[in-house]
């Protein structure tokens, strides 16, 4: 048992190393995990409850006593951020993880079988890629009610194709080798050959268009809680930003309610998007080319 | 004696398709790889598949062990139909059917251990409790010569080299006892050194085993240190087969002699001679479904060539050509 | 071509007709019928009972509520493809697409010139990005073209409002036209409608001329490994010449064909945008129709906003048919 886990740790070890030359990898994955110990930690972190109102005066700006200042109702930006990262994150996660399980899924469907169910699977996947995903998001947010779970469905829901399609370009490369053939003749079973082999070989794809599938869950959820579709109950970023500019934010020279909610979903964003783009270095075929 | 393994008219044609509105107007173009083939191999023969590319040897051997569907015809191993076989059956088949390819990088999974690939084929026949498949992992590598074969164990595909990649490779076939196998072409992409050592490997393991196989390859030389019997095919057609010794001794088919022709002979003195037909043909040309396959190269062929198909006859006894020019 | 034209067309109809089946079903997957659904809703954001009785009559009578719903269906289908979405309830009795056509050539008038200049600065800057890799210009692009992407389009909108409107006032602070003012001609009314649409124009273009330019400059990298690009050089010609005649004219294609494959986008830009500057567009009358909880007016919205990327994406594909003689070679 311990000789699997030494070896897995050699793996990781092996791996991190060829990740790390990525310098904009490296940047992405530490502000992905600042985010994360600021989520986690939040209620330890955070110095006042972020949904105190008139903890001080509306539109204080920051100051030692609240770090980003208030916001209209005297609420602590600071603490309204951190708790807003915990929605990012989950709904950034969970979402990606939806479309990307049905990404996978469809695209090794429609890659491995091909023939008429391959028509059927990429003739739905062409109409979700064409027709426009954010109005149709809104829509169904708005007939479903605008809780937390109903956005990461939704946005998880709409996000697939993309990923489906480069599944499924992989694995119709990928059955073509020998090895699935030398597996057929052994009598493994179609889903031996899908799970246990297809899948493996296309991990490292799968799990960096997650991680990059997390950029645009992140942009949708803060776009519709901008637009007011999100659960009431909860701290989003978009939310902040939307009510400060609706209460005359701007009039009254207050940015700071503007530009660091703002600012939380462009870094946190982009912190997944060069993540994802240091890994794809790691599982590109030029560098895995080296037999 | 019941063959081991019989085809009955086998025809494999592939189709040129494009797109489903070509295939209602019927204007389908097909290219027969394999083409009415009746072949006979039994239990301890050694046979070799003699052809070059496009020949339709891979696509046969293929057909053999149920890697692809057929177009018509019938294949049988001990007796049964191979394409009406179903669960039980089919999974007994795929355990005494085996196969080797050419490239022995591509033909293993590169996310798996060398163990990992050899126990799998034995855990999907459900064969042996843990610990004896450990065992019969470690004699499988010993028997194909990677020794010390706990150095190999834990090894990726990546982490050998060619040679070993097929001894391997050859491990996972042999590992399930197969009364018969395939092997396509599995020297060619191997240098030079290591073919022969594979070579000798194979010959030392088809005794231990008493393997029965069919041997594909383009090089008629190899044929020799192989196989007993042999088969010479030409765009999907056999053209001659027989006992290796003795076609390679006199051979009868016109397309066999330029085959033999192409041998190198290690004697600078001995000028090459080639049929004056022969030079810049090559297999790919448009292929007639009339007459002799190798009527537009052949530097015998006749009118009657151009018009009908010579079938496969006996002319000497163990010897069976098609040609007619040859008469028995 | 002509083959490729009419398949592609009922390719797009079939995708319309799945966009509209799936908005039909929706509101009837939920409890209670839609008319009922539409009333409820509206009751809980405007009070207006007066209104609502007439609402629910008309939705009532133009979907025929009371019939099956493969009647429903029909009649919903006849009813779209004769243009008419159902009324407005917060603008009730104006219909959706009244309001929407009233509000649509704002929206273009930001659209058209946004979509332009980002064509016109992404080809320039791609190009000279690409001269010399790896010089800071060609650095800025690539790290601005992976970042841009990842910026809320709002929050773009709302920094530069907040600098070039409040802390600089150059811009308007919102609107398409000074509040108050007769315009005399055509000119005063032309010059004030520029004057406010200048800065939702600057943020939509910022915001995506950078990945424009981005695709530009891997482009350029491609085509100049090219031998006739050595060729020119070798020629003698002069290293402008060979860029902008020789290896920017191959490298536009994707740019072209993205001219309208883009529009998709930008339209959902223009949600946010308008919102943002209070730019009375369809963008806004969205943003409204969300606040509202107008349902059929979302709903026409989302059918007009499918409708133009569906039309611009095939577009974009017959351009890209005509222009590159490499694929109609494929067509046999």
């Amino acid at each position: 048992m311990s000789s699997i886990i030494k070896r897995a740790l050699k793996k990781f070890v092996k791996y991190f190393r060829i990740f790390s030359a990525s310098k904009v990898g490296i940047a992405g994955l530490i502000i992905i995990i600042v985010f994360l110990i600021l989520a986690l930690g939040a209620s330890i972190i955070a110095p006042y409850d972020p949904k105190a109102t008139y903890v001080s005066r509306p539109f204080t700006p920051p100051g030692f006593k609240h770090l980003l200042g208030t916001d209209e109702a005297g609420r602590d930006v600071l603490s309204q951020i951190i708790y807003g990262s915990q929605v990012a994150l989950i709904v950034g996660f969970s979402a990606a993880a939806v479309s990307t399980a049905i990404g996978t899924l469809i695209g090794l469907i429609s890659g491995y079988y091909g023939g008429a169910i391959d028509t059927v699977l990429m003739r739905i996947t062409d109409i979700f890629l064409i027709i426009p995903m954010l109005p149709l998001a809104i829509l169904l947010a708005l007939f479903f009610g605008p809780s937390l779970l109903n956005i990461i469905v939704l946005i998880g829901f709409l996000g697939w194709p993309g990923l489906a399609r480069q599944i499924r370009a992989q694995v119709l490369s990928l059955k073509e080798l020998p090895f699935v053939e030398a597996l057929h003749a052994l009598g493994a079973s179609s889903r031996r050959i899908i799970f246990f082999h297809l899948l493996p070989n296309i991990s490292g794809l799968i799990f960096a268009s997650m991680i990059g599938g997390s950029v645009g869950a992140i942009l949708a959820e803060s776009g519709l809680a901008f637009l007011g579709l999100s659960d009431p109950r909860i701290i989003s970023w978009g939310r902040i930003v939307a009510r400060a500019i609706g209460s005359g934010a701007l009039v009254r020279g207050a940015w700071w309610p503007l530009v660091f909610p703002g600012l939380c979903i462009a870094l946190l964003a982009c912190g997944f998007s060069f993540f994802s783009h240091g890994l794809m270095l790691l599982v590109s075929p030029f560098l895995r080319e080296r037999r | 004696m019941r063959p081991l393994v019989e085809t009955v008219n086998l025809k494999k044609y592939f189709s040129v398709r494009r797109g489903v509105a070509r295939l209602l107007k019927g204007r389908v173009k097909y290219v027969p790889a394999v083409d009415d083939v009746n072949l006979k191999i039994y239990e301890g023969e050694r046979v070799s598949l003699v052809g070059e590319s496009g020949s339709g040897k891979t696509t046969l051997g293929r057909l053999l062990l149920r890697l692809i569907t057929l177009t018509s015809g019938e294949i049988y191993f001990e007796g049964k139909n191979i394409m009406l076989l179903k669960g039980k059956e089919l999974k007994e088949f795929r355990q005494k059917a085996q196969i080797i390819f050419q490239d022995p990088y591509t033909a293993l999974d590169l996310r798996q251990t060398i163990r990992g690939a050899l126990e799998e084929a034995l855990i999907i026949h459900n064969l042996y409790s843990r610990e004896e498949r450990l065992e019969t992992v470690i004699k499988a590598l010993k028997s194909v010569g990677l020794v010390p074969p706990e150095f190999f164990l834990e090894k990726y595909p990546h982490e050998l080299s060619g040679g070993q990649r097929q001894r391997a490779v050859i491990a996972r076939a042999l590992i399930l006892n197969p009364k018969f196998l395939v092997f396509d072409e599995p020297l060619s992409l191997l240098d030079a050194t290591t073919r022969v050592q594979i070579l000798n490997m194979i010959n030392e393991v088809k005794e231990k085993f008493n393997l029965t196989y069919l041997f594909i390859t383009h090089d008629i030389a190899l044929a020799r240190y192989i196989s007993d019997k042999m088969f010479i095919m030409y765009q999907g057609k056999i053209m001659e087969a027989g006992l290796t010794e003795e076609v390679l001794k006199d051979p009868l088919h016109p397309y066999t002699k330029t085959l033999m022709m192409a041998i190198p002979v290690p004697d600078p003195e001995t000028k090459i001679s080639l049929p004056p037909k022969v030079s810049g043909m090559d297999a790919y040309m448009v292929i007639s479904l009339q007459g002799c396959r190798f009527y537009p190269r052949c530097m015998y062929a006749t009118q009657q060539c151009k018009i009908e198909t010579p079938l496969l006859k006996e002319v000497e006894p163990n010897r069976l050509v098609a040609c007619w020019n040859i008469k028995s | 071509m002509w083959r490729f034209i009419v398949k592609r067309l009922i390719q797009l109809f079939f995708v319309f007709i799945i966009a509209l089946t799936v908005i039909f079903i929706i509101p009837r997957l939920l409890p209670g019928n839609p008319a009922q659904f539409y009333i409820t809703q509206v009751g809980t954001t405007v009070p207006m009972s007066e209104y609502a009785v007439q609402v629910r009559e008309e939705i009532m009578k133009r979907y025929g509520l009371t019939k099956s719903y493969a009647e429903q269906f029909v009649l919903y289908l006849i009813n779209t493809f004769q243009g008419y979405l159902g009324v407005s309830m917060t603008y009730f009795p104006r219909t959706v697409v009244e309001l929407i056509l009233s509000r649509l050539p704002w929206t273009l008038a930001i659209m058209i010139p946004a979509r332009i200049l980002t064509f016109l600065l992404g080809y320039f800057i791609g190009t000279i990005a690409a001269w010399k890799p790896g010089r800071k210009l060609d650095v800025v692009i690539q790290f601005a073209g992976l970042s841009t992407i990842a910026f809320p389009i709002f929050w773009v909108g709302a920094l530069m409002l907040m600098v070039f409107s409040y802390y600089i006032p150059i811009f308007p602070r919102g609107g398409s036209l000074t509040p108050g003012v007769v315009h005399k001609d055509i000119w005063s009314f032309l010059v004030d409608a520029t004057y406010h649409a200048a800065l939702p124009i600057i943020t939509l273009t910022i915001f995506s001329f950078f990945g424009e330019a981005l695709i530009m400059r891997n482009n350029m990298l491609m085509v100049l490994r090219e031998d006739y690009i050595l060729t020119a050089f070798a020629k003698g010609l002069s290293e402008r010449t060979v860029m902008f005649k020789h290896a920017a004219r191959n490298a536009l294609l994707p740019l072209v064909t993205g001219l309208f494959a883009g529009l998709g986008y930008l339209i959902v830009g223009s949600i946010f945008i308008e919102t943002i500057f209070a730019y009375p567009g369809v963008g806004y009358l969205f943003n409204q129709a969300i606040l509202l909880r107008d349902y059929p007016l979302v709903q026409g919205l989302f059918i007009l906003i499918t409708a133009i990327t569906l039309i611009s994406n095939f577009i974009a594909d017959l351009l890209y048919r005509l222009l590159d003689p490499r694929v109609r070679l494929f067509e046999d």
